[in-house]
């Protein structure tokens, strides 16, 4: 069952009657995503998980406490209260912690839907069922998931402030798998009726069967052509990495220094932007209650500025622009929904128009290697092709990387039109001397 | 609560569950941390729930709540049969589950201070201490430390007839410092890296730790690093010291025995694994010297337990064995699958989540030599310590793994530092290339407390002990420079 505006009000409400002093905020959230998990064309998971919780914390001039839990009677509530003002009253050193905001407007985005919101297991194993029916025709194996997802999060303090946002999804993931060559294709979206269980498991049966006996290419710079999916990785890396002001007053972002500046290639806009029509999973206000504003970080190349929150605004002498974690914490804001401008380019535009180059599903295991440029590794996995003469010709081994991204935003050569990959909006994109330093044995 | 769980079952059955067990948890948390001088952020937890997991129509099905009362209770066991029956809609055939015994017992881990009961203000003047030795060395920029607890009460029964109690205390931390200048970032972490080392054991394990004893050095290295030698690019033979080789260890010995995965079932998410059942007792997966075990038995390993979360008992079993695979991490399906027994690694994360086959302690056993005598019979190598990056393909073989700090081997003496160290390689070639591993003297058991896997997605707190090793004719030097 969902929690609307005016339980989630009156649950924040009790929990914050609580605590007698100082300043007070509250965080509640629920979660529901039942899900059902295939593999080898079989339900082997299928679980029904739900939780609410709230958290509290308690400001005593600069000293912070915060305490969590998902019991709701008094008695809980009432610890949770004691254990938050316990903790700040043990901080010993300063915090430069910014005083609560009072109440704030918020600009609704509707992301609720009773489709994805509320679905019966049985419901799930018929999309499973039309997915596997089709696997077992062309004789492959799937694996992959259902998952329908409730979403609701509230926020109120003692000054005043009080925030409410829902939202569902259900996404549906497919890999089909033919021995050690795996194809994937995966789409999220607000309306269950908008995922065509038949159409995503065909897409990702056919990736895997026109990969089928992969031939290995000597590692070096390859043009790539990286679909939506596989682009979401350099963009999650710079939104942690170096789009939050802390990180650019740390001098760790491959922001610093550099505001003003081309950074990137003229033909990349980056923005942040909760309200973009096409980012499915986005919330309204942040984690200090604070609305969402639209963020430009990289403007036709120009690095242009970062996210802040209030702490780090108050420091650069500016305004939040929503995007903190809860407080306080050590990582600072971080931007939630990167938009990447597209063109009006094709997924088949960019393979026709790329004379050698290899076409990249999506990356794995990707981490960071060098903080500040900064250079991520990765392989990549389930559909790697080879494009010869404008056209996909072969399936090849998968391939590890060692990339700068900033070279990578600068080394772009077309942008596709855009689509939703969840929290963000990307395009396809084709870009010129990709660093592959390895082989992987699939 | 055990006529509660006990009422679960029952209300299971009657609904047309063949199996049913459930776990009713709570779990108390606590971190602390600490930034630049700051304190960064104080938060505790307590988290509680159960979770009930079926086998009906010859299916699996799993529900939890947060809530605990009868109805609940009653409403969710009900719910997890409902489905079972769903899943059912697509089986091949009716599941089958390895044989277990019926327990009745009671688990605590070993340990002496609750971490939970040790004052908050010890802890933070603590880490403020050491936060401040760190930030007294010029040229360091960031300094970041932290310490967290879990301790876990847990009630399993099953429709076996075990009622199992445990009592899970872990808890950990470390800490980090960062020097930049001229574009180039360098961190040094102690005692390891990726906040820190953890252990099933109480606080006396941080106490023993000594952070404030280790911050100098510490700090002092990171700042050595911005004028360190970039490691060099080819093929050396290479040392690597204990945290890194128990990350090693996780990704490419832990991770491809997991039973699941080698059946498909972590296909869409964490992958698959090279190490298939057809290799069992032919793939020679290391050197002759590669003796590694799952051991949720042994004494503070962040994977040690009393029994895992179907009711197993941990018990140390060999995984390879004289450099051959001899067994798999296992659940009581997928042992059942190749006619085996379970080897406990059955475990979920928290209330909410269904089991998952995941690592416990899995040790690499120590060899004869001592460290130093392993670095003096090295002529031309390097000495690579505590993890800075690592990444596997996801059947487990092709990796590449970075460390924080290096030191050049040259005529058996470490030489000058080197940073930006990073080594490549498939999995049983590497461990097939493992020709010396010191001895027990310098033998330990490391935790990595947030391995991802399953969707949804489950943390888990693992464990990994070993001493330091040495790998012959490895490539090291993989990341083209900054251009």
């Amino acid at each position: 069952m969902l929690i609307d505006k005016n339980q989630a009000h009156d649950i924040c409400k009790r929990a914050l009657s609580f605590a007698k002093e100082g300043q007070a905020e509250v965080i509640l959230t629920q979660t529901a995503s039942p899900l059902t998990r295939i593999a080898n064309n079989t339900i082997h998971q299928n679980v029904e998980t739900s939780d609410i919780s709230i958290s509290l914390r308690v400001d005593l001039d600069d000293r912070s406490g915060r305490s969590t839990t998902n019991q709701f009677d008094d008695e809980s509530l009432k610890n949770l209260a004691k254990q938050a003002l316990l903790s700040a009253k043990a901080v010993t050193s300063k915090q430069e912690l910014p005083s609560m905001m009072g109440p704030q407007q918020y600009r609704e985005i509707p992301a609720f839907d009773q489709s994805s919101a509320f679905m019966e297991p049985e419901q799930r194993a018929e999309m499973v069922l039309k997915a596997v029916k089709l696997a077992r025709q062309e004789k492959v194996e799937l694996a992959g998931l259902v998952n329908n997802t409730l979403y609701a999060t509230a926020m109120a303090n003692s000054q005043g402030l009080f925030a409410y946002h829902n939202m569902s999804t259900l996404r549906m993931e497919i890999t089909a798998r033919s021995g050690i060559t795996a194809g994937r294709f995966a789409r999220t979206a607000r309306k269950a009726g908008e995922i065509d269980p038949e159409q995503i498991a065909a897409i990702a049966i056919k990736k895997c069967l026109g990969g089928l006996n992969a031939k290995a290419l000597e590692p070096g710079e390859y043009t790539v052509i990286l679909e939506p999916e596989a682009v979401t990785t350099p963009l999650m890396f710079l939104s942690y990495l170096s789009f939050g002001a802390q990180a650019v007053q740390e001098n760790l972002s491959c922001l610093s220094g550099k505001l003003g500046q081309k950074l990137m290639g003229e033909n990349i806009t980056i923005t942040e932007d909760a309200y973009h029509p096409l980012a499915v999973w986005a919330e309204p206000f942040d984690s200090e209650g604070m609305p969402k504003r639209k963020v430009t970080i990289i403007e036709k190349g120009v690095a242009k500025g970062p996210v802040y929150d209030l702490k780090t605004a108050a420091k650069d002498k500016t305004e939040t622009t929503g995007h903190g974690l809860p407080q306080p914490n050590t990582w600072g804001p971080m931007p939630r929904n990167l938009i990447l401008e597209g063109g009006s380019s094709s997924l088949e535009d960019l393979i026709k128009s790329t004379k050698r180059g290899v076409l990249v599903t999506r990356f794995w295991y990707n981490r960071v290697v060098d903080r500040k440029i900064p250079i991520i590794t990765g392989m990549t996995r389930d559909g790697t092709f080879l494009i010869e003469d404008g056209k996909v010709s072969c399936g090849v081994k998968n391939m590890r990387f060692n990339q700068d991204l900033v070279e990578f935003f600068n080394n772009v050569e077309t942008l596709g039109v855009p689509e939703s990959q969840e929290n963000m909006v990307v395009p396809p994109l084709k870009v010129n001397n990709f660093h592959f330093t390895g082989l992987t044995e699939a | 609560m055990k006529d509660l769980a006990q009422h679960a079952l029952n209300v299971a059955e009657v609904a047309g569950a063949t199996y049913a067990d459930i776990r009713i948890i709570n779990e108390d948390s606590e971190r602390v941390e600490v930034k630049d001088g700051q304190v960064g952020s104080i938060n505790r937890g307590t988290s509680g729930g159960f979770g009930i997991r079926v086998i009906a129509n010859g299916a699996w099905g799993f529900a939890s709540s947060p809530k605990i009362d009868k109805a609940e209770i009653e409403r969710v066991a009900r719910l997890a049969v409902k489905v079972a029956k769903a899943s059912a809609l697509l089986k091949v055939r009716d599941l089958e589950l390895a044989p277990v015994e019926k327990y009745i017992d009671k688990y605590v881990t070993p340990h002496k201070k609750n971490p939970l009961e040790v004052p908050l203000e010890e802890k933070i003047a603590m880490l403020l201490k050491t936060d401040e030795i760190m930030r007294k060395v010029k040229g360091v920029n960031i300094t970041e430390s932290q310490i967290a607890s879990w301790v876990e009460d847990q009630l399993f029964a099953s429709t076996i007839g075990s009622v199992i109690d445990q009592r899970i205390v872990q808890c950990g931390g470390g800490y980090t410092a960062t020097a930049i200048k001229d574009g180039d970032v360098q961190y040094r972490s102690y005692p390891c890296s990726h906040d820190g080392q953890w252990e099933s054991n109480g606080y006396e394990m941080i106490e023993a730790l000594d952070f404030p004893g280790h911050a100098q050095q510490a700090a002092e290295e990171a700042v050595a690093l911005l004028s360190a030698v970039q490691c060099p690019s080819g093929e050396k033979d290479i040392i690597l010291e204990g945290s890194q080789l128990s990350l090693q260890i996780h990704e490419s010995v832990g991770h491809p025995l997991e039973l699941d995965r080698v059946f498909g079932s972590e296909a869409n998410y964490a992958g698959t694994s090279f190490a298939t059942t057809d290799n069992l007792d032919k793939l020679k997966y290391g050197s002759d010297i590669v003796n590694i075990t799952s051991d949720p038995a042994c004494p503070m390993g962040l994977g040690s337990f009393g029994y895992d979360d179907e009711g197993v008992k941990a018990r140390k079993h060999d995984l390879i064995r004289s450099g051959l695979l001899v067994k798999y991490l296992s659940s009581r399906e997928t042992a059942q699958k190749i006619g085996k027994i379970s080897t406990g690694a059955m475990r979920a994360d928290g209330w909410g989540n269904m089991p998952i086959v995941r690592m416990t302690c899995i040790n690499l056993e120590p060899g004869t030599k001592p460290l130093e005598q392993i670095i003096s019979e090295t002529e031309d190598g390097i000495y690579m310590a505590t993890n800075k990056s690592f990444s596997i393909d996801d059947r487990r073989s092709n990796f590449q793994f970075g460390t924080e700090i290096a030191w050049e081997i040259k005529k058996g003496k470490l030489g000058q530092m080197l940073k930006n160290a990073t080594y490549t390689g498939f999995t049983p070639q590497f461990w097939n290339a493992c020709d010396a591993i010191a001895g027990p003297g310098d033998w330990k058991i490391w935790g990595t407390a947030n391995c991802g896997k399953g969707e949804p997605g489950q943390t888990a707190r693992t464990a990994q002990g070993c001493s330091p090793s040495r790998f012959r004719k490895i490539k090291v030097g993989v990341v083209p420079g900054k251009k």
